[in-house]
């Protein structure tokens, strides 16, 4: 049950809309329309059968009251005869033609006859009783009493003798007059005894026919088989359209037959003179039928008409069917018109559906027709709206993110542009490696160069390093002319981001050969960068300004990787102990330093790697050239330069040993360890070299010489000076 | 034919009068040389006997009907031509008028006609019982027989009073008596208080009539020691003389009948209410099938002992020193001369043969 429940309701959800409209209009429809049917068959019901009840009643007092009258006028005759009796003493001679003009003067009474004691009319005669009736030849006189008729002891004698009251008989067979059914009135009469007490004398009678009443009854017609019937005061039928009832059965015997105790009780009601209404059951024709009731105030037989309520009913049944009928059809009707709506209103969403699809399969350009009703109007624009702002919308982030992304990984791009929560200010802690790289000497070699040609010359540097640092999912935090700020390790957590980032700057470097030589090809200037990586704890994420974002590092981390590439030089990769100590068993290191940092109490040892073993298999070309000693000392001028200002000049100094990376000098002055310098030099012929050479003090010896002697790593060579070193090496 | 104002639904029980006058016998004598002659035809020459009940067709005579109609009286080797019954005619006429060869009659009228002369002899009796009441009804305060005191009690005429008049002697009663008609209109429309009725067909017509047996009070006479048998079969003495075997096949192909009747009542009704659709009495198979019913309790009443169709010398007693009491006979008859036990006597006949 639970189960199917369920399943009925999986389905109800998956129903199409033209199902639930069906089901659910069509049963509303159908409940109101199967209400109003019932309460409008009830409600005629109710008022049929009342008027119906009422019809009925009247139709049977009415026919009461007629067979009533003929009952009475017929009693007026002989209650005249026995009064003219009574009054006048008659001798025989005067009462039987009396008789006789009574019967000619009523049609309606078949004989009459006046029946007296024994000896009493006259004192010859034990039995008196003439008798005059409507023969077959006219009227005709018989008298009655005899050994074969001895009236006394019948009905028609005893019972108003017994009773004191004229009354008529119970309906017998006229055994003379064929298959009728007839009926008497009684009327005792009295006379003075010799006594002077009322003593009584004999009967007048008066025979009546009921033929007449069985046509009365027979008449009515209720309906298309109603009918009336007539039972006497024993409850035998006088009249019933199933003629083997009449004179045979008894409403009683009917009753005991069918074993039906209600009809006894109907029975003895009737009998009783009581009027009524009942629902019963046909006893002739078993339909559920009513039977109205009233007696004859005459002689107490009782009127029953009958009908069945079937017939009642009938049209109305009839009425409700088509009712029906035509109710169903409609409910048909309304269900094509509900199926024909709401696939109309369901195409458009249908096409909505399949279009929706192929924009989901990247289409879109495709629209749907803004059409049908309103509502579905107003949601094909919204639609066509949405493809279009879909279009611009993926323009823009395609622009974006294709801009965007020449700086930052794609990695950043997708996580920004999928996540929402990562648009959000605000950042984490999180340990991550950073990179920092710088061209040394970039902004005194180009000085010089054309614009357009700085940016050739840039961008070709930059999108190979960006290219590695993508291929290394490194972070682009930042490029600044030619420096680059990048990390490792977010925004996906990346567990080897110190071997990543040593890994990318190894590559980075070596990949500066290539970015030389095309150089030269174009005649660019030699390029050396200085590539610093250090891991540490920072906070990551977005940083800035609603209006403005960036996915960005922050931290004394970063300023710290920032101090160690100023102590790189040209060709150099080196890495924070922090990074070595993690990459310790895979990188080759060259030579390694301590430096004294702003802030920081103890000096930093940094390691200057030239190689990475395991599954990166780097290892930098050797472009640390051999010094040449310079038979004759190159006199130097050193401009000392602190964020890209002379602070200060070395006039007396002398190169004593050069190669094409680096310088050793002998000066004097002052001069610090890790300071940038700017070489000057001049040529055999005391002309100053043009283009310029820069380079860093990465040692100072001030012991081994009187004046001092520094060590300088070039950081930056213009391709004059290019050329100018060159012809010492060979 | 006269017009009788008042005449009765037919068909009622209706007492059988009295009627004087012997007739003839050609019709037995002619029957009698038939039967003197036929004895040697075999099953194809059966004898030709009449029988007459005392009414009209009813339930009261069903086992005669069925006996006809199953072909019993044939199997006995008798073509039984049963003439009908009714208030002009009856057993008795039968008898008096050699109208049939047999017919039936209440015992009391039999020893009545019998010490009144009739040469006539019980050949059955077939009611071991009496099924006559007194009916009255309980508004009119009548419960017990005393409660009668004074009241009007409507009584069929003849024979009928004897029953009800030893009734009112043996409680006291004096009471105005009314005569009875051939309906109980007069008591049904309270003109008298209690009337006479028959269990087996008035008692049933009253119900039928609308009244609930709680709303009378039934004095049986049965319950008042006045337990006279009723029905029985008749023949003259002569044809018993004459011909013994063939009253014996009557009684005994009677009496089968009667038994097949209580076998099959609702096969016993079929016939007996065709025999009442021939002669267009008015009544239905409810009130058949009611009498039928008594008629089986008086035939063969529970816990008698008596075989049917046998006069028992102590109820013949009885209903004679009744009559005698009652004046209606002045000797009574030796119940040996009146009664014939044919079953037992042809067989002890054949027996010395």
């Amino acid at each position: 049950m639970r189960r199917f429940t369920g399943m009925s309701s999986i389905m109800w959800k998956n129903a199409s809309l033209a199902a639930k409209l069906i089901i659910l209009i069509g049963t509303a429809t159908a409940c109101i329309f199967l209400a109003v049917l019932i309460y409008n068959y009830q409600s005629s019901k109710a008022t049929l059968l009342r008027e119906m009840q009422e019809k009925v009643r009247n139709l049977t007092l009415k026919t009461v009251f007629q067979i009533d009258a003929i009952l009475n006028s017929v009693e007026k005759v002989p209650e005249g005869v026995a009064t003219f009796l009574e009054c006048n003493c008659p001798h025989n001679s005067s009462l039987e033609p009396y008789l006789k003009q009574m019967i000619r003067q009523n049609p309606n009474i078949y004989g009459m006859a006046a029946a007296f004691e024994p000896h009493s009319f006259d004192p010859k005669k034990y039995y008196y009783s003439p008798y005059v009736y409507q023969g077959p030849e006219g009227l005709q006189q018989t008298y009655l009493g005899g050994d074969g008729y001895h009236y006394f002891s019948w009905d028609w004698y005893l019972l108003p003798k017994e009773m004191k009251q004229a009354l008529w008989s119970e309906p017998y067979y006229d055994e003379g007059g064929g298959n009728v059914i007839m009926t008497t009135y009684s009327v005792p009469v009295y006379r003075l005894s010799s006594n002077g007490a009322r003593e009584f004398w004999g009967v007048v009678t008066a025979d009546i026919s009921l033929l007449w009443l069985e046509m009365i009854v027979a008449k009515v017609k209720i309906l298309r088989s109603g009918y009336a019937f007539l039972i006497s005061q024993n409850g035998d039928f006088i009249t019933h359209p199933h003629e083997n009832f009449i004179m045979q059965e008894s409403i009683f015997s009917l009753a005991e037959a069918r074993q039906d105790p209600e009809l006894r009780r109907i029975g003895q009601a009737m009998i009783r003179r009581e009027e009524g209404l009942v629902h019963i059951t046909d006893f002739y024709t078993g339909e559920k039928s009513v039977l109205f009731y009233a007696p004859l105030p005459s002689n107490g037989w009782s009127l029953g008409v009958i009908f069945p309520e079937n017939e009642l009913f009938g049209e109305l049944r009839v009425l409700s069917l088509n009712l029906a009928l035509m109710g169903f059809s409609g409910l048909v009707f309304l269900m094509l018109l509900i199926v024909v709506i709401s696939r109309k209103i369901t195409h458009p969403l249908r096409t909505l559906a399949t279009t929706t699809q192929a924009i989901g399969h990247g289409d879109f350009a495709v629209t749907v027709p803004e059409t049908g009703p309103r509502e579905i109007q107003h949601l094909s624009q919204a639609f066509n709206r949405l493809g279009r702002q879909l279009t611009e919308y993926i323009e823009k982030r395609d622009f974006i993110r294709d801009t965007f992304g020449r700086y930052v990984t794609q990695e950043v791009v997708k996580k920004l542009i999928e996540s929402k929560d990562s648009l959000q200010l605000g950042g984490e802690n999180r340990e991550l490696s950073i990179l920092m790289s710088d061209l040394r000497g970039f902004t005194a070699i180009t000085a010089t160069m054309d614009p357009q040609e700085v940016v050739v010359f840039l961008n070709r540097y930059l999108a190979k390093m960006i290219e590695i640092l993508i291929d290394h999912r490194a972070v682009i935090d930042e490029i600044v002319g030619d420096g680059i700020l990048a990390f490792f390790g977010a925004p996906e957590p990346l567990a080897d981001h110190p071997e990543q980032a040593v890994a990318c700057a190894l590559r980075m470097q070596a990949a500066m050969v290539e970015i030389n030589a095309a150089n030269k090809a174009d005649g660019f200037p030699h390029l050396e960068m200085g590539i610093a990586v250090n891991t540490g704890d920072v906070v990551v994420g977005n940083i800035g300004s609603e209006r403005r974002t960036k996915y960005s590092i922050i931290g004394a981390q970063v300023n710290f990787t920032g101090r160690m590439e100023s102590y790189t030089v040209g060709d150099q990769v080196l890495i924070s102990p922090s990074t070595y100590a993690v990459v310790r068993d895979l990188v080759e290191v060259r030579d390694s330093f301590q430096v004294e940092m702003k802030g920081l109490p103890e000096p930093v040892t940094l390691y200057d790697i030239c190689g990475m073993s395991g599954p990166y298999q780097i290892t930098l070309p050797d472009t640390a050239h051999d010094l040449v000693l310079l038979s004759r000392p190159l006199p130097v001028r050193l401009n000392r330069i602190r964020d890209k200002i002379v602070i200060g000049v070395v006039a007396e100094s002398w190169v004593s040993q050069i190669s094409l990376t680096e310088a050793l000098v002998e000066f004097r002055g002052g001069l610090r360890e890790w300071e940038d310098v700017r070489l000057l030099l001049w040529d055999e012929k005391g002309q100053e070299i043009p283009g310029k050479i820069f380079g860093k003090v990465v040692s100072l010896n001030r012991r081994a010489h009187p004046n001092g002697q520094a060590r300088i790593r070039f950081t930056s060579v213009s391709p004059e000076y290019y050329a100018f070193l060159y012809q010492f090496i060979t | 034919m006269t017009h009788l104002p008042g005449s009765p639904a037919r068909g009622r029980f209706r007492p059988v009068s009295a009627a004087a006058g012997f007739q003839g016998l050609m019709a037995g004598l002619v029957l009698l040389a038939i039967c003197l002659t036929g004895q040697v035809a075999g099953a194809a020459a059966l004898e030709k006997v009449t029988f007459m009940p005392q009414w009209l067709p009813q339930a009261q005579f069903v086992g005669y009907y069925v006996a006809q109609e199953k072909g019993i009286y044939r199997r006995h080797g008798l073509e039984v031509k049963i003439l009908r019954g009714g208030p002009d005619r009856g057993g008795t006429d039968a008898m008096q008028n050699a109208k049939a060869d047999f017919g039936t009659m209440f015992l009391a009228t039999g020893i009545k006609k019998r010490a009144q002369g009739l040469k006539i002899v019980n050949i059955a009796q077939t009611g071991q019982r009496s099924a006559f009441l007194l009916v009255a009804k309980k508004n009119h305060g009548i419960h017990t027989p005393l409660d009668l005191m004074g009241k009007k009690v409507s009584l069929w005429d003849g024979d009928f009073q004897i029953q009800p008049r030893l009734f009112f002697q043996k409680y006291n009663l004096a009471v105005t008596v009314v005569p009875q008609s051939a309906t109980l209109n007069l008591f049904l429309r309270d003109g008298v208080h209690a009337a006479s009725a028959m269990r087996y067909n008035e008692y049933h017509l009253l119900l039928n009539a609308g009244v609930d047996p709680e709303e009378l009070t039934v004095f049986a006479m049965a319950d008042h020691g006045l337990d006279f048998p009723e029905d029985g079969i008749y023949c003259r003495e002569e044809t018993w003389r004459r011909h013994p075997e063939r009253c014996r096949k009557f009684v005994a192909a009677s009496l089968e009948g009667w038994r097949e009747a209580f076998a099959h009542p609702e096969e016993a009704l079929n016939i007996v209410m065709k025999y009442i659709m021939a002669a267009g009495v008015k009544t239905n198979r409810v009130h058949q099938k009611w009498m039928l019913e008594h008629m089986q309790k008086v035939i063969e009443p529970p816990k008698s002992g008596v075989s049917m169709g046998f006069l028992a010398p102590g109820d013949y007693e009885r209903v004679a020193q009744a009559l005698l009491s009652e004046q209606v006979i002045k000797i009574a008859p030796d119940y040996a001369a009146f009664y014939r036990d044919v079953l037992n006597h042809v067989e002890k006949r054949q027996s010395r043969r």
